[in-house]
């Protein structure tokens, strides 16, 4: 048994090429599964370890009016661990490169920080005159300790500056280049003097029952108001989820199915192999038979060749998926604000590890190993392990006009059609791997086509909340700004329906800056009691229909509403984990409110809608409105951060296709070399009678360019189904998607992986012109 | 036709292989010269050099000393590739076991030389009429494995005559034959041989070789005989070129 060990690890180093495509496709596969494995245990971990010391607040909304003693007073209430003010703006900076956005977040103290914690990663927190950015801000502009930043409110107001003397880590804050604004921080004094203002207006509470969190608001709203500070409605936190967790969990979701369709591609890849590694080897067989070697120990051979790819392959796998693993989480740690916890080996990942890598190279090889250890010797020995037989009268019918052209052409086509399972097993890598692909196209055209058809919904190019809120008549004056074709008084609220967490949005009964697509009943008109129209998904969530009553609980108030009609918009902004919306008229929600006659929204309409125009025309708003604390957003600056949110899933999408991709491709090439190595004398012939290398080569190609067709045009046919379930998947986890898949894309991946095919098999077709004919014929 | 230069000159020509750590000899200072119109039979016994020799006539092994020129060419220090296209359009190659391409019919077999040699005129119809030489035209739709031993070395020879080669190198064409098919191709051969074409044989069967106007005899690497047999002829006519 020994010698027969020796002379399987011998075996080993007799086909290198073969061992090393093998070895790749066990690696890929593990590697697949282990990454993505690994990543949605370091994301979860990232979640706790972030959180976990970061005290986050419960509760927070913008107000106006408070005193330095509003935190103590609110500190008294029942349910209220702590509560702690900032001051916060929403500003531009500087560093030398171009105006960019900024949430200038100002503290008394950094020292007193008791609620939403932040880490300083580098360098310190700021003191006068300093300032200390959020660490993802140096994806949006080069930003380094040391370097001198402008700050300025409006741009009529002077210029601040500070100098840069830390980063810092702010959980629940996403990523700047995903959100396009930075977070930065000051102390309050600086915030204070750029806006004008003698007080904090940002109000933090972290609460003892989470269950109680709405009532807490509607308490201290009351008790605020009573003290005439009013307040924007407070943001409740959602205990399970956290900023962009929606999207992660998407994104994993996908890449866990990618992952297994590489792992499951990768499987057959390595069964194709060993496949024709064992057919090889039956002359070999036959003679440990016929010189009295069992079935066992043949069996335990030839397994102890497929373990030891097996295992080395599931050690390198496991290997590269953990390190993937560890780049792909400090890629989305640092997009969601999230700390990358620790280096971690899971027991997990070593049991998938083991079961892609080893459990299928096993398998893969078990079946042949056993096929042929009971074969009689006889047929062992005759086999050469090749059939030269070729019976397909179907193909030579339909590639013999190819002759007229090219016989190397038809040598190579019909060469393709020789092995019919092996075939159809490369056919099946290239099938999946091309669905993929295509529904990984199909996916990522939906979400962009579905977000611009989300925003074209909105008519409006822009809004400006104000921190204290002014009277609807307010639109008339902002009117007269030059810059403003319309304006309308919105109001927006948070709020939940039983345990849901939804938005509630205000706004007159005709108003041309949305555009609502009715699904079913009719839209909001102002009514005692007061209707409602929710958004699909909401109704969905809480299984409502037209006509039924459901009790809004709004924070400081609560009131059944009638549901009156259900519209199509699924439309959110990064980071929102609230589910849906409610609308109803802008009376209703401001009586609920107890605002009366005011608002705290406003939706503009502009002369031009080019980013340049949007931003002059919104820093004249805010020029004009400073008295009320404005914070401004654009249409298309939302539209843009979505893009990017949508940009990141596409990318890692893309990384996994591509990973699908070299898979499928390597299946091909490794079909090639099997197939240079069972006709090494056929090779020989074409060279003995007249083959140089480009029709070596030519031959090589064309099986490859086959093998790929076929895969192609059974790829697209399935990949189409899949991109329905993947948009599908994609919907029921994020938000509702149109279907959109582009025949430009379609025939782009055909023409491409034909030419990548092409590119690859010249390989195999090199390796094949090296044939000398003296080393097949020297011993016929 | 009159030639300057003879079909092959072999000067000094030795072949050693490598097996485990010795090195064998299989060709040991060979010296042969072949005139054109000749059909030389190289015989000997089992591991003599015969098919080393022929090997290296046909450009498809390189010697490790001396020199080798055929119809005009020195193979010493040809590329693979310049080798490969030499030899498709100036040789035609008879293997033992036929070697025939199993996915092309028979046809396509005979055209594929041409496709090789970048002949693109009339190549059907030449195939055909080569097959019709070889008595085996109504078999020109059919695969390699659906023919005989005996068809296919006809296929083969009419695939070695494709290009009109001056020089027909073949390695035990009937070696792998039953006595009647053997007779049927040796005739083939004469027949060719007749027509102007210079047919270099390795055999190891006496009765094949003396149908040759010449037999070599080796042993041991060397040529150890080399004696005329029938009268060498001049061919009356040459064979059509390239149809």
């Amino acid at each position: 048994m020994r010698t027969l060990v020796s002379k399987v690890l011998r075996d080993l180093q007799r086909r290198p090429l073969r061992n090393v495509l093998t070895l790749l496709g066990i690696i890929l596969g593990v590697a697949g599964v282990v990454a993505i494995s690994s990543t949605a245990r370091s994301v979860a971990d990232a979640q706790r370890l972030t959180y976990s010391g970061s005290q986050q607040a419960d509760l927070a909304t913008f107000a106006n009016g408070m005193s330095p003693t509003t935190a103590d007073l609110i500190e008294r209430q029942p349910n209220v661990v702590a509560a702690e003010t900032r001051s916060v703006t929403f500003t531009r900076f500087d560093t030398g490169s171009g105006w960019e956005n900024v949430r200038l977040v100002g503290l008394e103290s950094f020292d007193a920080m008791r609620l939403d914690l932040v880490e300083v990663v580098e360098g310190r927190f700021p003191q006068r005159g300093e300032i200390a950015f959020d660490e993802s801000s140096r994806e949006l502009t080069p930003v380094a300790i040391g370097s001198v930043v402008a700050v300025r409110e409006s741009p009529a107001d002077p210029l601040a500056y500070a100098t840069v003397v830390g980063f810092t880590r702010s959980p629940a804050t996403l990523g700047a280049g995903l959100m396009n604004r930075a977070t930065a921080y000051v102390p309050a004094i600086t915030v204070r003097e750029l806006t004008g203002r003698t007080s904090d207006n940002y109000l933090l509470v972290r609460v003892e029952d989470q269950s109680r969190a709405s009532q807490t608001a509607s308490d201290i709203s009351r008790l605020l108001s009573k003290r005439g500070v009013s307040i924007s409605s407070f943001d409740v936190r959602d205990p399970d989820a956290f900023v962009g967790s929606q999207e992660l969990r998407t994104l994993l979701l996908l890449l866990g199915i990618f992952s297994w369709l590489g792992a499951a591609l990768s499987s057959v890849l390595v069964a194709n192999t060993l496949a024709a590694v064992m057919s090889e080897e039956m002359a070999q067989i036959g003679i440990i038979k016929s010189i009295g070697g069992r079935r066992w120990q043949i069996v335990l051979t030839y397994l102890i060749y497929g373990s030891v790819l097996g295992a080395a392959g599931t050690l390198l796998g496991w290997l590269a998926g953990l390190v993937i693993g560890r780049e792909i989480t400090g890629y989305l740690t640092r997009l969601t604000g999230l700390q990358q916890p620790p280096f971690g080996v899971a027991v997990r990942e070593i049991g998938l590890a083991l079961l892609v890598g080893a459990l299928v190279t096993l398998t893969a090889s078990l079946l042949p190993v056993l096929v042929n250890a009971n074969a009689r010797v006889a047929s062992l020995l005759r086999s050469p392990g090749v059939r030269n037989e070729f019976a397909g009268r179907r193909i030579l019918r339909v590639t013999g006009p190819l002759t007229s052209v090219s016989v190397a052409v038809a040598v190579g086509m019909r060469n393709a059609m020789r092995r019919p399972r092996r075939t159809l097993a490369t056919i099946l890598v290239v099938t999946v791997a091309v669905a993929a692909f295509v529904a990984t196209q199909a996916l990522s055209r939906s979400v962009s086509e579905t977000v611009d058809e989300l925003y074209a919904l909105y008519g409006a190019d822009g809004w400006v909340s104000f921190q204290r809120p002014v009277d609807v008549g307010f639109a008339s004056v902002l009117e007269q700004d030059p810059w403003i074709t319309h304006v309308e008084a919105w109001t927006s609220a948070s709020g939940a329906i039983g345990s849901t967490r939804t938005d509630i949005w205000g706004m007159p009964t005709d108003d041309p800056l949305y555009s609502y697509r009715l699904v079913e009943g009719s839209w909001v008109t102002r009514s005692n009691p007061p209707s409602a129209v929710l958004t699909t998904n909401l109704a969905g969530s809480i299984d409502a229909k037209v006509g039924d009553w459901r009790e809004l609980d709004i924070g400081v108030s609560r009131e059944t509403v009638q549901i009156v009609g259900i519209v199509d918009d699924s439309s959110t902004y990064l980071g929102n984990a609230a589910t849906g919306k409610v609308f109803m008229h802008i009376d209703d929600v401001n009586r609920l409110r107890s605002l009366g006659r005011q608002a705290d929204l406003f939706a503009y309409q502009l002369t031009a809608s080019d980013p340049e125009s949007v931003d002059r025309a919104l820093a004249a708003i805010e020029e004009r409105t400073r008295e009320y604390g404005p914070v401004t957003y654009s249409s298309y600056s939302d539209q843009q951060s979505s893009r990017q949110a949508i940009g990141v899933l596409t990318l890692m999408l893309n990384v996994m296709v591509i990973v699908v991709a070299v898979v499928g491709v390597s299946g091909i090439a490794n079909t090639l070399l099997i197939s240079i190595a069972e006709r090494r004398r056929e090779f020989g012939v074409l060279r003995a009678i007249g083959a140089g290398t480009r029709h070596i080569v030519v031959v090589l190609v064309s099986e490859g360019v086959m093998l790929a067709l076929l895969g192609l045009i059974a790829g697209t046919l399935v990949g189409y189904p899949l991109a329905r379930v993947l948009v599908n998947v994609t919907s029921a986890e994020l938000f509702e998607l149109s279907f959109h898949l582009s025949p430009v894309s379609v025939v782009a991946t055909f023409v491409v992986a034909l030419l990548t095919v092409a590119a690859v098999s010249a390989v195999p077709g090199l390796v094949a012109s090296r044939i000398r004919p003296i080393q097949v014929l020297r011993y016929e | 036709m009159k030639h300057e230069q003879p079909a092959i000159r072999v000067e000094s020509v030795h072949r050693r292989y490598r097996s485990g750590r010795r090195d064998i000899p299989a060709l040991a200072g060979v010296s042969l010269t072949v005139e054109y119109g000749e059909w030389i039979a190289i015989v000997g016994p089992s591991g003599c050099g015969k098919s080393t020799l022929l090997n290296l006539l046909a450009g498809i092994d390189i010697a490790d000393e001396g020199a080798v020129t055929v119809a005009g060419r020195s193979l010493t220090r040809m590329s693979e590739n310049a080798l490969a296209s030499w030899r498709g359009r100036e040789v035609g190659i008879v293997f033992q076991f036929f070697q025939l391409m199993p996915t092309l019919t028979v046809l396509e077999n005979i055209i594929l030389p041409m496709d090789l040699a970048g002949n693109n005129r009339n190549r059907s119809t030449r195939a055909r009429q080569l097959l019709e030489q070889v008595g085996v035209l109504e078999l020109a739709g059919n695969l390699p494995s659906e023919l005989s031993g005996g068809e296919q070395q006809r296929v083969a020879i009419a695939r070695a005559l494709a290009n009109a080669p001056r020089l027909l190198l073949a390695d035990e064409p009937t070696g792998n034959l039953d006595s009647t098919n053997g007779s049927i191709v040796v005739d083939l051969l004469d027949a060719l041989w007749r027509q102007g074409t210079t047919v270099v044989m390795v055999t190891h069967d006496p009765d094949v070789a003396a149908h040759a106007s010449r037999t070599v005899t080796m042993r041991d690497g060397r040529i150890i005989e080399d004696e005329l047999g029938r009268p060498r002829r001049r061919p009356p006519v040459a064979l059509a070129a390239n149809g």
